[in-house]
């Protein structure tokens, strides 16, 4: 296939390009002043609280090395909890403590940590180990997530999440992102997580993406990942939409993931969402762009029809 | 989309803001200078070398004319054939040369060819030039310009008499020197199988242009008068030519040129046609444990007329914003300068029309430059490519000790530098030279590459960062192919306004918002499938 068809191909399908969201979307629409919010956690934690939007809890902040004395006090009244840098990117520095045994810490491979192995990870978190830009950082105690018995099935280690992009506060797509074993646990689909892509109008998912090419099985545990109905859909709907309001950014990418008990959290906001999206939708984003400008340059048109 | 329309006419409206002020500017430099825009009026001048290299540390200098009163020097081009090692620039008895060296462990006879070429121009002395001529035109040290050498015997009995006969001592040094020049100048110029010392040359009655300045330079030394050979070229037509020789005497606070040949006597006299390549008795191509040739070659660079003692203030202006107006060492620098945007620009267009992914925009670019310096690609990627796994190697060990980000990569760049002292002495004693290949300037990039290459690493995965690191010395290796070629240094050397062109691409490239030729694989998926009935149906 020529390279003329296959550009043809995609303009009619309406893939929307890197450049074209590079330019389009997250220039002109994502001002720069914004990105601190949705890079930081604690922020996006405090701005979930304002709006009413639940989040998981945070157990404590570390900002100082002083602070690590505290830590056994911090942790007593919690079995399970997470580790993260605030900065952090890419999952690097993040721990996961699924228990206790006696006086250790039980990751979720298996491997126990003292309280000093621990005060050792914080430390290394505070003073910016893990924090791209290399400046210091503040540790987070968070709430550990126990993923949804629904997406615990289909996915290997980790928590799946709801990745819903918004154009101008509107969704306009969304898709269930599984870890895989490739992923090592974590949702990022160049990673090697899949990505189900997830019927905004019925919370059903349709189609997969595992590696830019089609799939409908998961690679580990080989269960199909089509046809899932996501539960609290409009719930996770409304929350994006409120997220994204709040945070002020024109094109953006909602995470959210299913707690067993406390129902859908907010994880993150990413304010450059990937594009592979439209591979596990089968959809380019463009036409739905497209509409969502139309709709609001003439609200007054669409509330006059029938 | 409102925005999006109005930034991209905002943008495309400045780059034609920016093509349009390259372009006036180009008109203007053409009109005003006419044939000079492409370089100043002169010749152009080639020194060619070649011959056998006999011995184990062969080598062939050539010294670099000096840049000072009106004579200037711009666009040295150097070339040779791979026998020789690049030149490398040095400073022999108070003039630069250039030394192309034998390459390491070659005994066996080779033929090999080399070419030092360069524009000569006339103008007025810039600073740096005044600075020169300053220097050279200094009071002679005490008797360095009044040695009697075998050459030159200036207390030879035949000299003494003569000198005292031509120039009796009652005569002022200028008369002296004017009664000399008479004499030497009044004899014949005869072709001499031989280079002649200036004995010969008075037994004989006469001789060539050594002869006869040498002859010139002894009986002004013994008549007390500082006196040096100036060796050069007589540019008349285009062509070959022999060197040239001629004196010059410090007479009354000042050096007194003289040519005896063609019997051209001070300063004003001197025509505005010969270069000085030399001053002093030393030679201008030097060879050692070698058997050559060497030619002298100019042409003018444009139909020379010297109809241009008062140029109008538009041509002063535009000579004086001319990058050849710059001293010949700062031409290089310039020369690099120009084409780091350039490289910028490929990179560019390698990331957002194809595709590619690299280690950030100036990786690929400056280890693209760095490749065009040192000319020698296959030695230089390997470096630069061994380097970088060592250095991933190194950042892997880093990563036990928990080191804070700062001294972790300023203990990385020390690591990479310990490596690559032990790459130049190891490949030194295997007779390669690899400093030309490592310069310190991209080092710096090389350590901020390995850091990039373990950040995607560690966050994606091995193969992602190797295929980047891949995809990086692609681009890399394609900006030096394309701007290694003289002729695109050339031109950006005499039309600098063509960065107005490139930031007129960049600004295009900023709004160009088609698929990236990898998307068009990428989504192959979404290809084949047949459009889906959207529910949203347009209206």
């Amino acid at each position: 296939m020529s390279w003329i068809t296959r550009w043809k191909a995609l303009r009619e399908r309406g893939v929307l390009g890197m450049n074209l969201r590079n330019a389009r979307c997250i220039q002109d629409l994502n001002p720069r002043a914004r990105f601190p919010t949705v890079d930081s956690k604690t922020k996006m934690h405090d701005l979930c609280r304002q709006i009413g939007v639940p989040t998981p809890e945070l157990y404590a902040l570390i900002a100082a090395h002083s602070a690590l004395r505290h830590l056994p006090r911090l942790v007593a009244e919690h079995n399970d909890f997470v580790v993260k840098p605030d900065r952090g990117s890419g999952g690097r520095g993040v721990l996961v403590i699924v228990g206790r045994e006696g006086d250790s810490f039980v990751r979720s491979n298996g491997e126990r940590l003292n309280l000093t192995d621990l005060q050792q990870h914080l430390s290394s978190i505070v003073s910016g180990l893990y924090s791209l830009g290399g400046l210091p950082d503040t540790a987070l105690l968070q709430q550990r997530v126990v993923p949804d018995p629904v997406f615990e099935r289909i996915s290997y280690e980790g928590a799946a999440d709801v990745r819903v992009i918004l154009y101008k506060d509107v969704p306009v797509m969304a898709m269930l992102r599984l870890p895989t074993k490739k992923s090592g646990g974590r949702a990022n689909l160049h990673q090697g997580a899949v990505g189900a892509g997830i019927d905004i109008a019925t919370g059903v998912t349709s189609r997969a993406v595992l590696e830019n090419r089609a799939t409908q099985r998961h690679p580990d545990t080989g269960l199909s990942v089509l046809g899932i109905q996501v539960p609290c859909w409009p719930q996770m709907l409304d929350m994006a939409r409120r997220v994204s309001r709040a945070v002020g950014l024109g094109y953006v990418g909602i995470d959210i993931v299913l707690d067993r008990q406390s129902g859908p959290l907010l994880l993150e906001a990413n304010a450059r969402p990937g594009l592979a999206i439209q591979i596990a939708n089968g959809q380019g984003l463009l036409p739905r762009l497209e509409e969502v400008d139309r709709m609001q340059a003439e609200p007054s048109a669409e509330r006059q029809g029938p | 989309l409102e925005t999006a329309m109005s930034k991209t006419w905002l943008s495309t409206a400045t780059a034609l803001a920016f093509a349009a002020g390259a372009l006036a500017v180009f008109v203007a430099r053409k009109s005003v200078l006419g044939p000079e825009a492409d370089g100043p009026l002169g010749w152009d001048v080639k020194v060619s070398v070649s011959g056998t290299l006999l011995t184990k540390d062969a080598a062939i200098s050539i010294t670099q004319p000096p840049d000072f009163r009106q004579q200037h020097i711009s666009e040295e081009r150097f070339e040779s054939s791979p026998e020789l090692r690049p030149p490398l620039p040095g400073k022999g008895a108070g003039q630069r040369k250039y030394t192309w060296r034998r390459q390491k462990n070659h005994t066996e006879p080779e033929s090999f060819h080399l070419e030092y070429s360069f524009l000569y121009s006339r103008q007025r002395p810039t600073p740096e030039m005044e600075r020169r001529t300053f220097q050279k035109n200094q009071a002679p040290e005490r008797d360095a310009n009044l040695k009697a050498t075998p050459q030159v015997p200036a207390k030879n009995e035949r000299i003494v008499r003569c000198a005292a006969e031509q120039a009796p001592a009652n005569l002022s040094p200028r008369e002296q020197a004017h009664a000399l020049f008479k004499f030497v100048a009044g004899l014949h110029n005869l072709p001499v199988p031989a280079p002649q010392s200036a004995l010969e040359c008075l037994k004989q009655g006469g001789g060539d242009a050594l002869g006869k300045a040498r002859l010139l330079t002894a009986l002004c030394r013994n008549r007390g008068l500082p006196t040096r050979l100036v060796a050069g070229l007589v540019l008349v037509g285009r062509g070959d030519q022999q060197l040239h020789y001629w004196v010059e005497s410090w007479v009354g606070n000042e050096w007194l040129p003289m040519d005896p040949t063609h019997g051209h006597f001070s300063e004003s006299n001197l025509p505005e046609n010969y270069l000085i390549l030399r001053i002093g008795s030393g030679p201008v191509v030097a060879a050692r444990g070698v058997q050559s040739q060497e030619r002298f070659e100019f042409r003018p660079r444009h139909n020379f007329a010297i109809d241009d003692y008062a140029p109008s203030p538009a041509k002063t202006f535009w000579r004086a914003v001319s990058l050849y107006s710059l001293h010949v060492s700062e031409q290089h620098m310039v020369e690099l300068l120009l084409l780091l945007p350039l490289a910028a620009l490929l990179v560019s267009l390698a990331r957002t029309i194809i595709g590619i992914q690299t280690f950030g925009i100036f990786a690929p670019a400056l280890i693209g430059l760095a490749f065009i310096e040192s000319g020698a690609f296959p030695w230089g990627l390997a470096v630069f490519l061994v380097t970088v796994l060592v250095g991933w190697g190194m950042r892997h060990l880093l990563e036990r000790f928990h080191l804070l980000q700062v001294p972790r990569v300023s203990a990385l760049i020390t690591l990479i530098i310990i490596f690559l002292l032990a790459v130049i002495l190891g490949a030194n004693y295997l007779g390669i030279t690899p400093t030309r290949y490592i310069a310190l300037f991209p080092l710096v990039i090389l350590t901020f590459l390995v850091e990039r290459f373990w950040t995607i690493e560690a966050e994606d995965s091995t193969s992602a960062s190797f295929r980047t690191l891949l995809y990086t010395f692609v681009v890399a290796v394609a900006v030096s192919l394309v701007l290694r070629h003289d002729v695109i240094r050339t031109w950006m050397f005499r039309y600098p306004e063509t960065l107005g062109f490139v930031l007129a691409s960049l600004f295009l490239l900023g709004r160009y918002t088609g698929y990236r030729l990898t998307e068009l694989y990428r989504f192959s998926d979404l290809i084949q499938e047949p459009p889906a009935k959207t529910s949203e149906g347009h209206p």
